[in-house]
């Protein structure tokens, strides 16, 4: 496992190894301090990414706004327009990686705004999560060549949205979550458990698919499911199968997580998963009986299984950095 | 001893920064998400252990005994924290000290017999307070956000809730820029800085929520406006963008100085209205200017957050929103297309 420069930096100071006016030449030498070519390049993507992100925005705004006074033919003409602007960029500038995968990445959001002023105008009839899926359906060819992380996650959030639209309206993101059915539940794990795997395996041979973020975003999307339905099994609300299928992917997170793939978010995760299931076990079968003293007890097991988890963690960490 | 540790120890070496022998290796400061699991059921069983005193005791009847044993436990988590390096006693202590905080909160508020202000006042004070004496990372950030949350309070029930992004702004800035200055302060002021970042990341999209929540919106101060605030801190942003020029030799009469300067200027001066922006643009520089990924993250997740927030502002209309929106767009990709006009073709030229 890999430490940054940083943390390791931050140690030598505090254990004195460093005397505090040289500190700062230390900083430089170590990169910590990024160098004017660092910054150029940092500031470069920046504004690349905030312009392109800013100009998408505006016509996603401008469309929500449902100017009355703009006929529906300049409206699609502008939609469309703005699409093939950024494919064009895409197209032009293919040579630099970065400005072509933001260019693809915005025209996949603007073909989201081409659809949805499509069921504005023409009033489809068309469910909700129809929208959303046939988006996700559509910009799979960008998403494929984009070879961009970023879009990605666009592609698969995209099936999350439609999925809960199809269990029913939006509501809020928490009660989305923790409101839905059962199917959906087990589908938005299914889904998301299947993108985490997929990632995983291809991110040892794509270099662009290495970065952890997008990993560890699509456990969290993969656990928060199902946790809940764990939870919600444990509280006889749903069938017991969602308990024993979470002890069978607690222990297969414990194992990929530990030995083949060392993170440490993942079993953070996990502990944290854990605690909610053995709290939600222990509401259900010794609070009810004891009000008060339930309390009591609640916290002292909090404590035992958060000082708990952290000791583990930190081993897990001390353990890897040796 | 691992390979980027001996690398970094030799890069130190040759450079002269380090004598002798690399000491051994202590283990490194644990990851974000650890320390976030513990604040988490840290909280949570003070919330427990909150309400098992409030139905078992009878401690609330009287407001003194409550202030009186919510102190104790203070203390005593106090000396607990000081003393120990064991993850369990920490844990009861950040527990014990959270609900000490919340009787004598419970306390405060029974002998005020009212909510207002000066009750966020003495939140304020107790919360800074303790974020600046207790010796634990966790305790630290948690106390530095409900500070700022009560700041927030504090300020809105004056009328000048427009301001507190700014000033929020100038005391992550500062913290962050003195980050390597203090050296014997350093754990509490990354600590500290975490906590009032996370309230910036987090509350400067909220004050207008909180104005029309309290209904006090502007009562002392009817002139100030909120683009005064965003000007606050857009003043804010660029006072950091030139520390941090200075800081890479780039001196004020350099080209490229006054374009950094000029060009956060016009940017942020464009988007006023977007809330959060100046925030978010800053932590992320700031976050780069030290390799502090967590931070950057942080920074993209509060652009996200300002940005929806800025769809549902009910103060102009979604046209205009779209409009400024295209200029912002606009000026970001010709201020990318001025840099690289304007950089040398060599960049190591300006190299410090």
């Amino acid at each position: 496992m890999m430490t940054s420069n940083r943390s390791q930096l931050i140690e030598l100071i505090q254990q004195g190894a460093i005397a505090p006016e040289q500190i700062e030449s230390a900083l430089k030498a170590s990169k910590v301090r990024p160098d004017n070519q660092a910054w150029a390049t940092y500031l470069d993507r920046l504004l690349l990414c905030f312009g392109a992100m800013a100009l998408s925005l505006a016509v996603l705004f401008f469309f929500a706004y449902n100017w009355a006074d703009l006929g529906k033919y300049a409206k699609f003409g502008l939609a469309e327009l703005a699409i093939v602007l950024a494919v064009a960029v895409y197209w032009y500038q293919s040579h630099k990686p970065l400005v072509a995968q933001v260019s693809l990445l915005a025209a996949s959001i603007l073909l989201g705004v081409l659809l949805a002023l499509y069921g504005q105008t023409y009033q489809t009839g068309a469910d909700p999560w129809q929208l959303f899926f046939n988006w996700a359906l559509l910009m799979l060819p960008w998403a494929l060549i984009s070879r961009f992380a970023a879009t990605w996650i666009l592609w698969i959030a995209l099936l999350n949205l439609s999925i809960q639209l199809y269990d029913g309206p939006m509501r809020s993101v928490l009660r989305q979550v923790f409101a839905s059915q059962e199917e959906t539940l087990w589908l938005l794990f299914a889904l998301n458990a299947l993108a985490l795997i997929i990632w995983e395996l291809l991110a040892k041979r794509l270099t662009w698919m290495s970065a952890r973020w997008a990993p560890r975003l699509l456990a969290v999307a993969t656990g928060t499911p199902m946790t809940w339905l764990a939870v919600n099994s444990i509280m006889g609300r749903h069938q017991a199968i969602a308990a024993m299928a979470w002890c069978a992917g607690a222990i297969i997170i414990a194992f990929i997580y530990q030995r083949l793939i060392r993170d440490l978010f993942m079993l953070a995760g996990l502990c944290l998963s854990g605690i909610v299931v053995t709290i939600s076990f222990f509401l259900r079968n010794v609070f009810r009986s004891d009000f008060a003293d339930g309390f009591l007890l609640l916290a002292v097991l909090i404590i035992v299984l958060g000082g708990g988890s952290a000791m583990w963690l930190k081993r897990v960490h001390q353990r890897w950095q040796s | 001893m691992n390979d980027t540790q001996q690398a970094l120890w030799q890069t130190l070496q040759a450079s002269g920064l380090v004598v002798g022998d690399q000491p051994t290796a202590t283990p490194i400061d644990s990851p974000w998400y650890i320390k976030a699991l513990q604040a988490v059921s840290g909280w949570l069983a003070a919330l427990f252990l909150f309400a098992f005193i409030g139905f078992t005791m009878d401690l609330l009847d009287s407001p003194i005994a409550s202030l009186v044993t919510g102190a104790v436990m203070i203390v005593g988590a106090f000396a607990l924290l000081r003393g120990s390096e064991n993850d369990f006693l920490e844990h009861i202590a950040l527990a014990a000290s959270m609900t000490g905080q919340l009787l004598v909160i419970y306390g405060i508020a029974e002998m005020l017999n009212s909510r207002d202000v000066t009750l966020w006042l003495l939140v304020l004070l107790m919360q800074s307070l303790l974020a600046v004496l207790m010796p634990h990372f966790i305790h630290r950030l948690l106390s530095a956000i409900f500070a700022a949350f009560s700041l927030l309070a504090v300020m809105a029930d004056w009328g000048l809730g427009v301001l507190f992004e700014g000033l929020l702004a100038s005391l992550v800035a500062w913290l962050w820029l003195h980050e390597f200055r203090l050296v014997k302060h350093m754990k509490a002021v990354r600590a500290i800085g975490y906590g009032l970042l996370l309230s910036a990341a987090c509350l400067s999209n909220s004050v207008e929520t909180w104005d029309i929540f309290n209904g006090s919106s502007n009562v002392e101060f009817p002139w100030l406006e909120h683009w005064m605030g965003s000007l606050l801190t857009a003043a804010v942003l660029i006072l950091v963008v030139w520390t941090l020029l200075q800081r890479n030799h780039v001196s004020a009469g350099n080209k490229i100085a006054w374009l950094a300067l000029s060009g956060t200027a016009v940017v942020s001066i464009a988007s006023l209205e977007i809330w959060g922006l100046s925030t978010g643009l800053m932590i992320l520089l700031l976050g780069f200017a030290a390799s502090n990924r967590v931070m950057q993250g942080i920074g993209i997740v509060s652009l996200l957050y300002s940005a929806s927030a800025y769809y549902y502002t009910l103060e102009i209309t979604l046209l205009e929103k779209s409009q400024q929106l295209l200029i912002v767009g606009l000026l970001l990709i010709l201020a990318r297309w001025i840099m690289q006009k304007a950089l040398p073709a060599q960049p190591e030229r300006e190299h410090a």
